[in-house]
C-alpha cells in the first residue's frame, strides 16, 4: 500500500520477539523508504534481530533516503554498528563520501578498517587512494588484503610499486589480493615482474592467468 | 547374578531404551514440523533471488573430489558451471587419477597448466600440477598425488581462494540453486555459521538429463524406496531436530559448505577415518565449544543434493558397517567430549545420543530380539504383554515414518503423484516391519574382518551415499613387500572405461576400476546402481580378460582358498539382471569391497599382509538363490560359481557351465580340505610334515591349477568375444545363438529331443532310416 503510516508500527515490529514478523516488518520498512528506518535497520543488522540478506536488501531500497543516518553511524561509538555503517555507505554511498570513509582507516579496529577499504573500492573513490597506500603497510593482514583489493579496483597506478612488493613477499591472502590487483591495474608490469628471477608465487600465478585471459 | 535378575535388569535397560529414543523422536518430529513451516514461511520474503542479488552474500569454492571419475568428471563439472551463485568457482581435485580424467578435463574446458598457488595450511600428498580453464575462468584442477578423499579435499582447501568451501561429491547431483540456499544461514549470520548442509535424496527412479533432476520418481527397487521414506525420516525429522539444538553431528560428505577459515584451524578432513565428514563437524564443535566462541551449524531442509541408494541388501550392509565404522572412529576420537556441560547440547545429549542409539544400539536391539523368546520362555515375560508391547512399538514407529512423510509431502512436494505417495505409505509401514531391524542386525553385525587402511577405505557418506569414490589411496598400511613381484606394473588400460552400448542389454553394467599398481589392486565390478560405475564395450571385456589372464596365478587353488580372506573374485552368471560378467577382479576385499564396489574399501592385500607374498584367485558367488546366498555366507572361504543357469542367455549359460565345471571342482576341494577344525589342523600339519620329508610335490587330483582356471577363463573371454560380436542369441529375443568358427551348428530348441525316451526314440528312427 505504500502507506507512511504503518513506519511507527513497523519500526516497533523489527523489535518483536517473532524472527519472521522482525523480517517482514524489515523488509516492508525497506519498501517504504523512509529516513528514519535506516538506523534502527543498521542496528537490527547489527544485531543479527533480522537476517542479512533480508536486512542488507532493505537498507538498498532505502536507498539515498538513509544515507544521512548511515553516514553518521560511520562514526557510531559501537564497532559492530560503525563497521555495518561503513559496509552499507559502502553499497548506497557515493565517491563524494571517499573523505569519510578515508578517515575511518585509522579507525582502531581492525574490522571497521578492512570494511573501510572495501567500502572505498566499492565506490571508486579516488580521494581514498593515497590513504589506501598507506593501508598497504598495516599491521593486520586482511586489512592490507583489503586495500590491495580496493587499489585493485580504483586502478590507482600509484600504488604498483607498493602491490608489487606486497605481492612478492607478503603473507598469502595480502600478496594475492596485491598481484589480483596488479594484474587489473598493470597486467604489463605482472608479465615482467613474474619473469624476474625470485618472482614470488603469486606473481607468477597472476601473469599465468593473465596469459590465459589474453 | 542369576539368569532372572539378568533378564530384569535388561529388561529395565531395553523398555528405557525403547522409550527414550522414540519419546526424542516425537519430541524432532514437532521441532521438524515447526522448523519446517517457518522455513517455507521465510521462502515467501527471502528467496534464491533475493539473496542471489544481496551484495553480502559471499563467494564459496566448490571442491569436488575424484579418482579416476573419467566417464563423468566432464558432466559434473558442466553441472556445477550451471548453478546459480554470484560468487564462486570450482577447484576439481584429481586424487591421483590414473586414467582419463585429466584428459577429459583437458579436452572440454581446454585446461592449460598454470602455477596456482596451493597453500599448505593442510598437510596434503604432493601436488604434481594445477590447470585452469581458458573457458571458464573460475575453474581449476589440481592434479596430487593420490592420498583419498579427505586428502584431496585439504589439498583443495588448500587451493581455494574464496571464504567458504564446499565439498562436493562427485556424483552427487546438485539442483541449480542449491548453493543459494544452502549459503542462507551463511548470508543470514556470517559471524556464527560455520557449515551448513543440505537434505539429501534418493536420485534412484528419478529421470537425470544434464546433470540435473529432470523428473522425480520413486526407485523401482523395494529396498531404495524404502530408504526413501527412510531417507525422509533422517533428514527431515532426526537432522533437522539436532540442528535446531546447534548438534548436528553430521554433514552430507555429497554437499556442505564449511567456513574455509574454520576448516583450516581444526586441521581439515581427517584422512585416518571412513567418516571424515561427521568426524569434521563434530571436531568444529569441539573446536568452537573449547573456545567458548558462537558458532552454529545448520541444516536446510531444501532438497538440494541428490544420489545415488544401494538397491541390493549387500551393498546396503556394507555401506551400513561403513557408517557404523565410521561413528564409532568419530567417537572414540572424541570421547573426551561425551557429557560436558561446557559443550551444550552437543556434548550431553548429541554425543551420549549417537553413541547409545546409533552404535549400542543396534547391539542392544538384537539382543533385545533374542531374548525376547527366551523371557517368555521362562515365564518372565507376559505374552500378553510382549504382544501388547511390539503393537506400540509397530503403532509409533509408523507415526514416525508416516509423519516424516507427511512434513515432506505437505512441505516440498517433491513426489506429487499420488500413486507414489501411496507407495511410499505402504513402504512406511513395511519400513517398520522389514527395514529397521534388518538394517540394525547388518549394524550390528561386526564385521568379518579387520578394517581396511583408513586412505583406502570408501567415500563416507554418513548420510546414505553409495562408496563410488573409487581411489583406492596410497599404499600407507600395505608394506611395499606386500607387493608381489609378479604384480602388474601398469594399471590397466583406460580405455577398458568407456561405455556399454545398449544394444547389449544382456550385460549388466560392467565396471574396471583401475588402481594404481603399487595398490596391487584390479577390480571389474558390477555396480548396478552406480553412476560411476563404468561399463565396457565388448573390446574392453576382452582387454579386461586378457589382462587377468596374463596374471600369474597362484600355483593351484586349494593353496589359493586357504587365502581367500585376500579374495580375488571371478563371478560369471547368466542372468539378464546380474550380467554375463559380473564381476572380476584381483586383490580385493570380499565382504567390503571387492564384487560390486570399487570404493577404496574394496581393496585389500590381505594375501600380502598375510605374507603370501604372491597374488591369488578365487571365485565367489554374487548372488543368487537365496538358500545358495545363505550358504555362500557361512561358508564365507568356500569357492563357489554363480549358480544361475537359468538360461536367459544360452552362451553366458554355456560359458558358466565351463567355468562353472572348474570351479565347482574347486569348490569339492575346498569343501573336503576344510573339514572339521581338528582334521584341517591334523591336515595341515601332516602336510607340513609330509612337505618337510619329501619337498614340494607336484598337485594332482580334483585340484584346479591355475592353468585351469587361466583357460576357462580364455575360453570364456573367447565366449565373450563371440557372443559380443554376433549379437544376443537370448531365447526371449528369438535370436539365433553365435557359433563359435569351425563349430557345428547346435540343433534347435524345437527338434531337440527333450528326454531319454525321445533321445532314444530319435536315434532309433535315425538308424532306421540310415
Amino acid at each position: 500500500m505504500g502507506s507512511h503510516t504503518a513506519v511507527p508500527a513497523l519500526l516497533g515490529a523489527l523489535g518483536d520477539r517473532d524472527g519472521e514478523v522482525r523480517a517482514a516488518a524489515a523488509t516492508a520498512l525497506g519498501r517504504l523508504g523512509t529516513a528514519e528506518a535506516a538506523t534502527p535497520l543498521l542496528v537490527a543488522l547489527t544485531d543479527g534481530t533480522v537476517p542479512r540478506s533480508v536486512g542488507g536488501q532493505a537498507l538498498l531500497a532505502l536507498g539515498d533516503a538513509g544515507l544521512d543516518s548511515v553516514r553518521a553511524l560511520t562514526g557510531a561509538e559501537d564497532v559492530a554498528l560503525r563497521a555495518t555503517a561503513i559496509d552499507a555507505l559502502g553499497w548506497i554511498g557515493g565517491a563524494a563520501d571517499g573523505p569519510r570513509l578515508a578517515g575511518r582507516l585509522r579507525d582502531p579496529a581492525a574490522d571497521v578498517r578492512a570494511r573501510a577499504c572495501a567500502a572505498l573500492g566499492r565506490l571508486g573513490a579516488e580521494e581514498g587512494a593515497a590513504a589506501l597506500r598507506a593501508a598497504l603497510g598495516d599491521r593486520i593482514p586482511f586489512v592490507r588484503a583489503a586495500a590491495a583489493t580496493a587499489l585493485g579496483r580504483l586502478a590507482d597506478h600509484d600504488a604498483i610499486a607498493a602491490l608489487a612488493a606486497q605481492a612478492h613477499g607478503d603473507e598469502h591472502a595480502p600478496a594475492a589480493a596485491a598481484a589480483t590487483a596488479l594484474a587489473r591495474i598493470a597486467p604489463a608490469a605482472v608479465g615482467v615482474a613474474a619473469a624476474a628471477p625470485g618472482a614470488g608465487p603469486h606473481l607468477r600465478e597472476a601473469a599465468d592467468l593473465l596469459e590465459l585471459a589474453a | 547374578v542369576s539368569l532372572e535378575g539378568f533378564m530384569e535388569a535388561f529388561g529395565i535397560v531395553a523398555v528405557a531404551y525403547f522409550a527414550a529414543l522414540n519419546g526424542l523422536y516425537l519430541v524432532f518430529t514437532g521441532v521438524a514440523w515447526r522448523s519446517i513451516s517457518r522455513h517455507l514461511r521465510r521462502r515467501r520474503y527471502d528467496g534464491a533471488d533475493e539473496r542471489f542479488a544481496s551484495p553480502l552474500t559471499p563467494g564459496i569454492s566448490i571442491l569436488l573430489p575424484g579418482f579416476n571419475e573419467e566417464a563423468g568428471i566432464v558432466a559434473s563439472v558442466r553441472s556445477l558451471l550451471r548453478l546459480r551463485y554470484p560468487d564462486f568457482e570450482i577447484v576439481v581435485v584429481s586424487d591421483g587419477s590414473t586414467d582419463g580424467t585429466l584428459d577429459r578435463m583437458r579436452e572440454a574446458f581446454d585446461l592449460v597448466p598454470v602455477r596456482k598457488v596451493v597453500r599448505d595450511a593442510l598437510p596434503t600428498a604432493g601436488i604434481r600440477a594445477t590447470y585452469a580453464s581458458r573457458l571458464h575462468p573460475a575453474l581449476f584442477v589440481i592434479d596430487k598425488a593420490n592420498g583419498g578423499k579427505a586428502d584431496a579435499l585439504n589439498a583443495g582447501v588448500n587451493a581455494a581462494t574464496k571464504p567458504y568451501v564446499c565439498a562436493i561429491d562427485a556424483d552427487a547431483v546438485i539442483e541449480e540453486d542449491a548453493l543459494l540456499r544452502v549459503a542462507q544461514p551463511i548470508i543470514d549470520d556470517p559471524e556464527r555459521v560455520i557449515a551448513t548442509g543440505g537434505i539429501v535424496r534418493i536420485a534412484n527412479g528419478c529421470r537425470i538429463e544434464d546433470g540435473a533432476v529432470a523428473e522425480v520418481g520413486l526407485p523401482k527397487s523395494r529396498l531404495a524406496t524404502l530408504q526413501v521414506v527412510e531417507y525422509f525420516r533422517a533428514f527431515l525429522v532426526g537432522r533437522v531436530g539436532w540442528s535446531e539444538m546447534n548438534a548436528l553431528l553430521i554433514i552430507s560428505g555429497a554437499f556442505g559448505v564449511f567456513q574455509r577459515d574454520a576448516v583450516e584451524a581444526v586441521g581439515g578432513w581427517w584422512t585416518g577415518t571412513v567418516g571424515e565428514d561427521a568426524e569434521l563437524v563434530v571436531r568444529l564443535h569441539r573446536h568452537m565449544r573449547e573456545r567458548g566462541e558462537p558458532y552454529r551449524i545448520a541444516f536446510l531442509p531444501d532438497p538440494v543434493c541428490w544420489t545415488e541408494a544401494p538397491e541390493d541388501l549387500r551393498t546396503l550392509s556394507r555401506q551400513r558397517r561403513r557408517w557404523q565404522r565410521g561413528l564409532a572412529q568419530t567417537l572414540w576420537r572424541h570421547r573426551g567430549a561425551f557429557g560436558r556441560p561446557s559443550h551444550g547440547a552437543f556434548g550431553t545429549i548429541a554425543l551420549p545420543y549417537f553413541a547409545i542409539f546409533e552404535l549400542v544400539g543396534p547391539v542392544i536391539e538384537v539382543v533385545s530380539y533374542a531374548l525376547l523368546p527366551v523371557a517368555v520362555i521362562l515365564g518372565l515375560l507376559s505374552p500378553v504383554y510382549l504382544v501388547a508391547f511390539g503393537v506400540v512399538a509397530l503403532l509409533l514407529g509408523l507415526l514416525l515414518s508416516v509423519s516424516a512423510l507427511a512434513l515432506e509431502e505437505f512441505s516440498f512436494r517433491r513426489h506429487p503423484s499420488g500413486r507414489e505417495v501411496a507407495r511410499m505409505l505402504l513402504y512406511a509401514v513395511d519400513r517398520q516391519l522389514r527395514l529397521s531391524p534388518a538394517v540394525r542386525r547388518m549394524a550390528a553385525d561386526r564385521p568379518r574382518r579387520r578394517a581396511a587402511p583408513p586412505h583406502r577405505l570408501g567415500r563416507a557418506d554418513a548420510q546414505g551415499h553409495r562408496d563410488a569414490y573409487s581411489a583406492p589411496g596410497p599404499a600407507a598400511g600395505l608394506t611395499p613387500s606386500g607387493t608381489s613381484p609378479s604384480q602388474p606394473t601398469s594399471p590397466p588400460s583406460a580405455a577398458l572405461l568407456s561405455t556399454f552400448s545398449d544394444s547389449r542389454p544382456h550385460f549388466s553394467r560392467v565396471a574396471l576400476s583401475s588402481m594404481p599398481s603399487s595398490s596391487r589392486t584390479k577390480s571389474l565390478s558390477r555396480r548396478s546402481s552406480s553412476s560411476t560405475f563404468m561399463p565396457l564395450t565388448s573390446s574392453e571385456v576382452s582387454d579386461a580378460l586378457a589382462w587377468l589372464i596374463a596374471q600369474p596365478w597362484p600355483e593351484n587353488l586349494r593353496s589359493a582358498t586357504r587365502l581367500s580372506a585376500s579374495t580375488e573374485i571371478v563371478t560369471f552368471s547368466s542372468s539378464p539382471h546380474s550380467g554375463l560378467l559380473s564381476s572380476y577382479s584381483r586383490s580385493g576385499s570380499r565382504s567390503r569391497g571387492g564384487a560390486g564396489s570399487n570404493s577404496w574399501g574394496a581393496c585389500s592385500a590381505r594375501g600380502s599382509a598375510r605374507g603370501t607374498g604372491r597374488p591369488c584367485v578365487s571365485l565367489r558367488r554374487s548372488g543368487g538363490p537365496r538358500r545358495a546366498r545363505r550358504r555362500a555366507g557361512r561358508r564365507r572361504r568356500a569357492w563357489s560359481a554363480r549358480r544361475t543357469t537359468r538360461g536367459w542367455c544360452a552362451d553366458a549359460q554355456a560359458l558358466h557351465q565351463r567355468l562353472g565345471a572348474v570351479v565347482a571342482g574347486a569348490h569339492a576341494d575346498a569343501t573336503a580340505a576344510r573339514g572339521s577344525r581338528r582334521r584341517r589342523a591334523g591336515a595341515r600339519s601332516r602336510a607340513r610334515t609330509r612337505r618337510a620329508r619329501r619337498g614340494p610335490r607336484p598337485r594332482a587330483g580334483r585340484t584346479r591349477s591355475c592353468r585351469d582356471v587361466g583357460e576357462a577363463v580364455e575360453r570364456v573371454a573367447d565366449d565373450v568375444d563371440l557372443v559380443l560380436a554376433h549379437g544376443v542369441p537370448s531365447r526371449a529375443r528369438g535370436g539365433s545363438r553365435p557359433r563359435r568358427p569351425g563349430r557345428p551348428p547346435r540343433r534347435s530348441a524345437t527338434c531337440r529331443p527333450r528326454t531319454s525316451r525321445a533321445r532314444r526314440r530319435s536315434g532309433s528312427r535315425r538308424t532306421t532310416r540310415g
